[in-house]
C-alpha cells in the first residue's frame, strides 16, 4: 500500500496500532460478545495537513474520532497529538481540539447563540470575546445574524450543522476532528462549509481529520486520504495515487475496489 | 465552582423553556395538594351527611310496631320484604332487620368501608338503642327506681395528642408522603433531561470532550435536580398551607358538618411545629433530595434513552409507598432505633415524627447521618456511571 513518508514539520496526529473492542450482551444470560470495531489502525498527519477518512457504514471512523477526541479509551495502540499522549494529557489535549459531528446535537431549548455561549464558557473563554467571534463565524457560514436568538428547534438540519461548526471553531482549536460534517446538507450549504474550512486552514494552519462519504468533498479538501474497511486502514495516499493504486479514473471506484467485499481482510490489513 | 453553576444553569434553562415541565412541577402542586388533601373529606363528608338526612329503605320481617315507628324517626323507611339476605345482597335495600322470638338480626354490607348500607345500619342500631333505652326505662319505673342507676359514673374522652400533631390532624401520615413525593416528583423532569435527554440528544458527547472535570459535571446536574426538586416541594407546601388555609374558610361550613361542629382546625393540613422542627424537616428534606438525586441521575446515565429512563425512575416512587404504608400501622408497632437507618424508611419515619412532635434527637441524628451516608454512595455510584464509557455509550 502507499504511504507518503511524512517529511516536513511536525506531526500533529501521530496514531498506531489503535484497537478498539465494544463487548456487549445480547441476554441477560447470553456470552459476552466481543466486537472489535478498530484492529490495528496507524496513520499520520502533519500539522496543517487535513486527512480524509473514507470508509463504509461500520468500519469504525467514528471510533476513532471517539477515541481522539478523549470520550472513549483505546483497548490496544497509542495516540500523540501535538506532542501529547493519551490518556495521559487527556485534560490538556480537550482544550486544543474542536469536534463536530454527523448529528450537530444541541441543546434544543436553547438559542445558537446560548448554545454557543454555553460552550465557550465549558472551554473557559470569556463570553463576551466568544459571542464576538461566534457571530464572525456564523456570518462566514451564511447563516443570518437575525436567527441567532431563535430557539435551535426551529432551524434546518443544515444551519444547525453550521452553528455545530461554529461552536468547534470558538476555541479557535488547532486541531480539528470533523465526522461527517456535511452528511445532509444540501450542495450550496455543503461548499459553504467547504469553503470555510478551506478559507480556515489557510488562514490559521488547522489540522484537520475529516470522515466523510462524500469522494468529491474528500478530494477538494483532503491532502491525503485512509479507506478504511473493517475497522482497518486498507489504504492510503493521495486521491490520485489511489486511482492509480486501484487502477481506476475515479476515487469512487477506487474506494470500492479497494474497501469492498473481494478486498481479501487480511491481505488488506496493514 | 464556576463551571458547576454553569452547567446547572444551563440545565435549568432547557427545562424552565417548556411550560409542560413548569406546570407540572410548579403549579400543579400548588392547585393539587388543598383538593388531594380536602376534596375527599368534603365530598365523602356531604354524601355522609346526605345519607344521615335522606331517607333509605330498610327491609324488615317480623318487627313490632314500636320499633318500626322507632326507625321511622331514625329517618328509615321499613318495607316488608320476604328474603333479607338477599335483599341485602341485591341493594334493594341498604339493610334489613328481623325479629324472631327475643333477637334482632340486622343485615348490611360491611365488607369495604365506608359503604352507604353501614350508615344505614348505624342508624337503624341508634334506633334500637333508643328502643332499649326507652323500655329499660319503663320498667325501671314500673319497679319505682330512678333511671340514674343506668349511669353510675360519667365518662368523657379527651384528646391529648400533642399540639403538633393535632395541627397537621386526619392528614399527619400524608404530610411525609406528599413532601417525598414532591422531592422526587420535582427532579425527576431535569435528571431526566440532564442525563438520558443528553444522551438522546447526542449532546452529552460534546460535553464529555469538554475540558471540565467530570466531578463538577456531575455537581452542576445534581445542583440543578436539587433546585427544582426543592421548588416543586416548596410549592407542594404552599399548596398545602395556603390552601389549606383558602379551604378552612371558605368550606368553614361543610368543614364544621362534618366533623359534628368542632374546630376545623382538627381536619389537619397544618402544620404548627417551632422553628427547630422547620429546621429539622429541612435537613432531612435535603438530605432525602441528595439521596433521590445521585440515584436518579445514576439510572438516567444508565437509560439510552428519555423514555427508558423514565421507566427506570417511576418505580422509584412505588418504592416510596412501602414505607408510607409502614407508617399508617407505625402507631400500632414499637418504633425501634435502628429502623431509621433503613433507607427511605428513615425519612419518612422521621418526618412522621417531626410533624407529630414526637422525634427524640437520636431518631433524627440517625437518620441524617445514614441518609448522609446513602446518599454519598449513590453520588459515587453515579461518578462511577459517568465515568464508564460502557455506560455513556451504551446502544
Ligand atoms: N457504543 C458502542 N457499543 C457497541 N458497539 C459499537 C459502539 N459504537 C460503535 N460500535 C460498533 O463499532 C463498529 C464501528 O462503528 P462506527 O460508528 O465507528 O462506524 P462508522 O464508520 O462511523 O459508521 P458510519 O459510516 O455509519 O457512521 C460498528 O460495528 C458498531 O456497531
Ligand atoms: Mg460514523
Amino acid at each position: 500500500m502507499l504511504t507518503l513518508k511524512p517529511t516536513q514539520t511536525q506531526l500533529a496526529i501521530e496514531v498506531s496500532e489503535l484497537k478498539k473492542v465494544f463487548r456487549k450482551r445480547d441476554g441477560l444470560r447470553a456470552p459476552l460478545k466481543e466486537e472489535w470495531a478498530l484492529k490495528g489502525v496507524s496513520f499520520q498527519v502533519r500539522e496543517g495537513e487535513t486527512y480524509g477518512l473514507l470508509g463504509p457504514n461500520g468500519s469504525g471512523k467514528s471510533t476513532l474520532i471517539r477515541i481522539l477526541s478523549t470520550l472513549l479509551t483505546a483497548d490496544g495502540g497509542t495516540v500523540r497529538m501535538l506532542g501529547y499522549r493519551l490518556p495521559e494529557d487527556e485534560a490538556r489535549l480537550r482544550r486544543k481540539m474542536g469536534r463536530v459531528s454527523v448529528d450537530a446535537a444541541f441543546y434544543k431549548k436553547l438559542s445558537p447563540r446560548e448554545n454557543l455561549l454555553y460552550a465557550a464558557q465549558l472551554y473557559g473563554l470569556e463570553p463576551r470575546q466568544a459571542e464576538k467571534r461566534a457571530m464572525q463565524i456564523l456570518e462566514q457560514l451564511g447563516l443570518e445574524s437575525r436567527r441567532f436568538s431563535d430557539p435551535i428547534e426551529e432551524m434546518s438540519r443544515g444551519m444547525q450543522q453550521k452553528i455545530s461548526i461554529a461552536r468547534a471553531l470558538l476555541i479557535n482549536p488547532p486541531l480539528l476532528l470533523l465526522d461527517e460534517p456535511t452528511t445532509g446538507l444540501d450542495p450550496k450549504s455543503r461548499r459553504d462549509v467547504q469553503a470555510f474550512l478551506e478559507d480556515l486552514r489557510a488562514r490559521e494552519g488547522t489540522t484537520i481529520l475529516l470522515t466523510t462519504h462524500d469522494m468529491a468533498e474528500a478530494e477538494r479538501l483532503a491532502h491525503r486520504i485512509g479507506f478504511l474497511a473493517h475497522g482497518r486502514l486498507v489504504a492510503e495516499g493521495t486521491a490520485e495515487e489511489l486511482k492509480r493504486l486501484a487502477g481506476t479514473p475515479d476515487l469512487e471506484e477506487a474506494f470500492i475496489a479497494l474497501t469492498g467485499e473481494e478486498l481479501d481482510e487480511e491481505a488488506g490489513g496493514l | 465552582m464556576n463551571e458547576i453553576l454553569m452547567i446547572a444553569r444551563k440545565e435549568l434553562l432547557s427545562v424552565v423553556r417548556e411550560r409542560r415541565v413548569l406546570f407540572t412541577t410548579l403549579i400543579l402542586p400548588i392547585l393539587i395538594m388543598p383538593l388531594l388533601m380536602f376534596g375527599p373529606i368534603l365530598l365523602f363528608g356531604s354524601a355522609a351527611r346526605q345519607t344521615q338526612e335522606s331517607v333509605q329503605k330498610v327491609g324488615v320481617v317480623g318487627v313490632p310496631a314500636a320499633v318500626l315507628e322507632q326507625l321511622r324517626k331514625a329517618r328509615v323507611e321499613p318495607v316488608e320484604i320476604a328474603k333479607p339476605q338477599e335483599a341485602v345482597q341485591n341493594r334493594e335495600v341498604e339493610a334489613a332487620l328481623v325479629f324472631e322470638k327475643d333477637k334482632y338480626t340486622l343485615y348490611g354490607r360491611l365488607s369495604g368501608g365506608a359503604t352507604q348500607s353501614a350508615l344505614v345500619v348505624e342508624k337503624v342500631q341508634g334506633a334500637l338503642r333508643a328502643y332499649k333505652d326507652q323500655l329499660v326505662a319503663e320498667r325501671l319505673r314500673a319497679r319505682g327506681i330512678g333511671t340514674e342507676v343506668l349511669e353510675p359514673f360519667r365518662l368523657e374522652t379527651k384528646d391529648a395528642s400533642r399540639e403538633q400533631e393535632r395541627a397537621a390532624g386526619l392528614f399527619a401520615f400524608l404530610i411525609p408522603y406528599f413532601l417525598v413525593l414532591f422531592i422526587q416528583m420535582g427532579g425527576m423532569p431535569v435528571a431526566v433531561d440532564a442525563t438520558a435527554g443528553e444522551k438522546e440528544k447526542g449532546t452529552l458527547e460534546a460535553l464529555l470532550a469538554a475540558p471540565v472535570p467530570l466531578i463538577q459535571i456531575l455537581l452542576g446536574k445534581g445542583l440543578a435536580v436539587f433546585v427544582m426538586s426543592l421548588l416543586s416541594t416548596l410549592a407542594a407546601l404552599t399548596g398545602l398551607l395556603l390552601g389549606g388555609a383558602v379551604f378552612r374558610n371558605l368550606f368553614a361550613a361543610q368543614l364544621r358538618a362534618v366533623q359534628d361542629g368542632e374546630n376545623p382546625a382538627q381536619l389537619g393540613g397544618a402544620l404548627a411545629l417551632d422553628p427547630l422542627g422547620y429546621l429539622s424537616m429541612l435537613l432531612t428534606g435535603v438530605l432525602f433530595a441528595l439521596l433521590i438525586i445521585a440515584i436518579m441521575i445514576s439510572l438516567g446515565l444508565y437509560a439510552r434513552s428519555f423514555k427508558e429512563a423514565q421507566s427506570y425512575m417511576s418505580p422509584l416512587m412505588l418504592v416510596m409507598i412501602i414505607p408510607i404504608l409502614f407508617l399508617q400501622f407505625s402507631d400500632f408497632l414499637k418504633l425501634q432505633d435502628w429502623y431509621f437507618t433503613l433507607p427511605f424508611i428513615n425519612v419518612v419515619l422521621a418526618l412522621d415524627a417531626l410533624v407529630k412532635g414526637s422525634a427524640t434527637a437520636l431518631q433524627l441524628v440517625i437518620t441524617w447521618l445514614s441518609t448522609l451516608l446513602f446518599a454519598g454512595m449513590a453520588l459515587y455510584l453515579a461518578y462511577r456511571n459517568f465515568q464508564r464509557e460502557d455506560v455513556v455509550f451504551r446502544n
